[in-house]
């Protein structure tokens, strides 16, 4: 059965996300190669590429993490509205994200810079861009770290507390090598995805002077017929991206063991008042402003005029265009599909990593991971390449399932990973000795277990592949298009007003579903 | 959860069902959604046996699936119709193109035309400059030479060359006029060279940089719709992107291929194509509205020869742009 699983999975990771980096790496093997990658624009390109990640995984572990902490083991005021507030900045695609970070932080007329004074805040910079990715990024942290912390009893911290320590320390030696684990796995995540993304460095990387590989990546494979040779070469360097994360590697503890865990949170007690202010703050800073930014400027006739007499709400037409609401459907069908494939991927390769002896487990869960490093115009060019002969899925929804799934699958491993990581074999064991096969095992102990873990990956991957947008342009055939390309075509063609209304219809979807969502399963369900 | 799926199903498998005999034709297209939408029934109507499959996206995406395609060994695509006119020079120097002399475009300037008809410009977006007039109120410029005074200093905004075709093309064009002097002018200016012509209305709608090198059909909707943008057609020549039709010549059917070709400079398609305010190849076709007549608009000498030398140096061009927006 688990050898069967193996090879299953194996199979799956290498046929989806694999084969079509492999396809792209060959168009660039040769002798052009070692010139490639050994040109000075090159190499600082991987430089900065470098930086950036590391940067923008350091911010997003600060953030997520702190928050993860505070929303899951203290009595922080609003803690429940908080979890849904902070998952807000994913649910911004972001390259919506970016433009809105630029009405809110560009020199001359940035909103806060409005408030604050010309060019005190500059988006146009190396901390600007690693700010609007860390915001994109967090929550993966965020939710992979939550997710291991409500596997985890906090009967450890109260054993901590009991015997004197204060917050702090209860923080430091138990709570936080407890998080360290999920940490070292969502980091990587955030790492990968940061060396991959095309859209805030193109648009903030340009005026602020900094060439990344995936921006070179992206110019080559668009106009010249013999880019494609030049692009996979760098797309190699970007494989190494993926490796890195390998290397870290924390201890796991086993911490759930069958002992009913209750709630019980650490007393902020006099951080209260500070922590409570920093936190809303960073609300409303990252969350709510951007949001509005977004939203705003689909209620005016002309972007950047905020009097009454421009106040619109005619931009909402685009919403009665049949081809809009094929979009929307065409990207909830797809991103449901993905997330769900994903879930039960990701799972299986995460299961087979962390619960199973096999050989090459780390192998596979490792290669699961590559695409995410890889930039989405190479996964969608290797795609093209890799299902034209002998079957053609070009135009299919098919490809873009997979283009989905491939690229993602490495969140909803990781995130499951996570909290399969929190927990002790011995339920398993006791049950096998009872007589529960594996299946019997996998539906009432494992699953059960893990839920959590797995609604954040769901959710993980869902969101990304909801309003996908560099793969969608190249593979979606006619009568694909999706949410996200759709966007980029009100955007292109019609002006900055009628695409910020689908960034809000986007966001108003996702949180009201999550809402509903919350409500019906009683609080048990939703992020 | 579990009615999206059976949706998700049930939609493919409508989609994979309407195999009605009609032979597909696909276009690969960049011009303006709402164009196609108008040029759908007319092509339908004129060949009723046809089933048209559009995939329209921005010219870079399809380039950049089009080099899949072709790599991958099996092209899609009928009939090729994008912005960027290098694109189409290094396909034809390849022979990919299937040349073609349609006699509906032998009213085409011959300038815009390639020397042995495997491409054909079909319509002709201009690069001109705009201006926020309530967020810039010093005298406006004239000329592309004039965004180098300092008066423009922290005000201008163009698209990226190395990420955009149509930006390509006015780097290409300006820099052979004025020499690379011209974009270290501009750069002293602190110019920002970012996304494509969408990313420069948006900033310069926001006032953000209040001055823009753009596309004339991106401010021509936006003009209507009341914004306070003034279009100067740059005296020393507004650099026209003519953008061509082509048809591949791995295309299965040729025949059809042709005469489709044809339709697109029949009158009517043309005035479609105006429509989407953009001019037309042909002399005598009226104007988008909103812009000026064509003969009024002062232009950048375009020619075969033009075409030829920046295809060869594209490469070059891309690097001293870099170059001169990176240093100091």
């Amino acid at each position: 059965m688990s050898r069967l699983g193996f090879w299953v999975a194996a199979a799956l990771v290498v046929i989806v996300g694999i084969l079509p980096l492999a396809r792209v790496a060959w168009e660039g093997a040769g002798d052009g190669w070692w010139d490639v990658v050994l040109d000075e624009e090159s190499r600082s390109a991987l430089v900065a590429t470098l930086k950036l990640a590391l940067a923008t995984t350091a911010l997003a572990l600060l953030i997520g993490g702190a928050f993860a902490w505070l929303s899951m083991r203290t009595d922080l005021p609003g803690r429940r509205v908080l979890r849904t507030l902070l998952t807000v900045p994913y649910i911004v695609p972001p390259y919506i994200s970016a433009v809105a970070w630029i009405n809110l932080a560009n020199p001359q007329v940035g909103l806060l810079n409005v408030l604050l004074g010309e060019g005190v805040l500059n988006v146009y910079s190396f901390g600007g861009l690693t700010w609007v990715l860390a915001l994109s990024f967090y929550p993966y942290v965020l939710l992979t770290v939550r997710a291991a912390l409500e596997n985890s009893d906090p009967a450890l911290e109260d054993a901590a507390r009991m015997s004197g320590a204060g917050t702090w320390r209860v923080f430091r030696d138990v709570s936080l090598p407890l998080m360290r684990p999920a940490l070292a796995t969502s980091g990587g995540l955030v790492f990968m995805a940061t060396a991959s993304a095309y859209g805030a460095p193109a648009l903030l990387g340009a005026p602020a002077r900094i060439d990344v590989l995936s921006t070179r990546i992206y110019e080559s494979l668009t106009s010249d017929l013999d880019g494609l040779r030049q692009a996979s070469a760098l797309a190699t360097l970007l494989f190494g991206f993926a490796l890195v994360p390998l290397l870290v590697r924390a201890r796991r503890h086993a911490v759930v063991s069958g002992k009913a865990s209750r709630p019980s949170v650490v007393r902020l007690g006099r951080a209260r008042f500070p922590v409570v202010l920093g936190v809303w703050s960073f609300v409303l800073i990252a969350v709510v402003l951007p949001a509005l930014a977004v939203c705003g400027t689909a209620f005016f006739r002309i972007a950047g005029d905020f009097s009454f007499d421009n106040l619109t709400s005619e931009n909402f037409n685009v919403l009665q265009r049949r081809e809009i609401r094929d979009a929307l459907l065409t990207s909830v069908g797809l991103a449901v599909g993905a997330a769900t494939v994903a879930v039960v991927l990701g799972g299986l390769v995460a299961f087979l990593a962390i619960k199973t002896r096999h050989r090459g487990r780390g192998l596979v869960f490792g290669l699961s991971a590559i695409p995410l490093a890889t930039p989405g115009t190479v996964l969608a060019i290797g795609l093209i390449l890799l299902w034209t002969r002998p079957i053609d899925l070009r135009n299919t929804v098919w490809i873009m399932l997979i283009a989905y799934v491939a690229k993602y699958v490495a969140l909803a491993a990781r995130a499951i990973g996570e909290g399969l990581g929190t927990i002790d074999d011995v339920l398993s064991d006791a049950a096998r000795m009872s007589g529960a096969g594996g299946w019997l095992r996998l539906r009432t102990i494992w699953v059960p277990l893990v839920l959590p873990s797995i609604v954040a990956g769901w959710f993980l991957v869902f969101m990304p592949s909801f309003s996908e947008l560099t793969m969608s342009l190249i593979l979606a055939g006619p009568g694909l298009d999706t949410i996200g390309t759709r966007m980029w075509e009100l955007q292109e063609y019609e002006g900055p007003t009628a695409a910020s209304v689908l960034a809000t219809v986007v966001l108003g979807l996702v949180i009201t579903s999550n809402i509903v969502l919350r409500v019906v399963s009683r609080g048990r369900y939703g992020i | 959860m579990r009615r999206l799926l059976i949706l998700l199903v049930v939609g493919l498998f409508a989609g994979c069902g309407d195999d009605d005999g009609k032979t597909e034709v696909w276009i690969y297209s960049s011009i303006y959604p709402q164009v196609i939408e108008r040029l759908e029934p007319k092509l339908d109507a004129a060949f009723p046996d046809v089933r048209f499959r559009w995939f329209q996206k921005g010219s870079e995406q399809i380039a950049a699936r089009l080099n899949a395609e072709f790599a991958s060994g099996d092209v899609n695509c009928d009939l090729l119709m994008t912005s960027d006119p290098f694109y189409y020079a290094q396909l034809a120097e390849r022979g990919l193109l299937l040349p073609y002399e349609s006699p509906q475009a032998a009213s085409v300037p011959v300038g815009m035309r390639a020397n042995d008809h495997a491409f054909t410009t079909v319509r002709v977006p201009v690069m001109v400059i705009a201006v926020n007039h309530e967020r810039f109120k010093g005298a406006l410029p004239a000329s592309f030479r004039d965004l180098v005074d300092r008066r423009f200093d922290g005000k201008l905004s163009m698209g990226d060359p190395l990420k955009s075709g149509t930006n390509f093309t006015t780097v290409a064009a300006l820099s052979r006029k004025y020499g690379w002097d011209y974009f270290q002018g501009l750069r002293k200016n602190d110019i920002i060279a970012a996304g494509g012509n969408s990313a420069v209305l948006h900033r310069l709608e926001t006032g953000e940089r209040p001055v823009g090198i753009v596309l004339l059909e991106n401010l021509l909707p936006r003009l209507a719709k009341g914004a306070p943008i003034t279009v100067v057609y740059p005296t020393d020549g507004a650099v026209p992107v003519p953008s061509p039709i082509a048809i591949l010549k791995s295309s299965p059917h040729p025949e059809l291929a042709r005469r489709v070709y044809d339709l697109f400079f029949s009158t009517e398609v043309q005035a479609s194509i105006v429509s989407g305010h953009m001019y037309s190849p042909l002399p005598e076709a009226a104007p988008p509205v909103g812009a000026r007549a064509w003969k009024d608009v002062p232009l950048y000498p375009w020619n075969a020869e033009f075409v030829e030398t920046v295809r060869k140096d594209r490469d070059a061009i891309k690097r001293r742009f870099r170059e001169i927006m990176k240093g100091g």
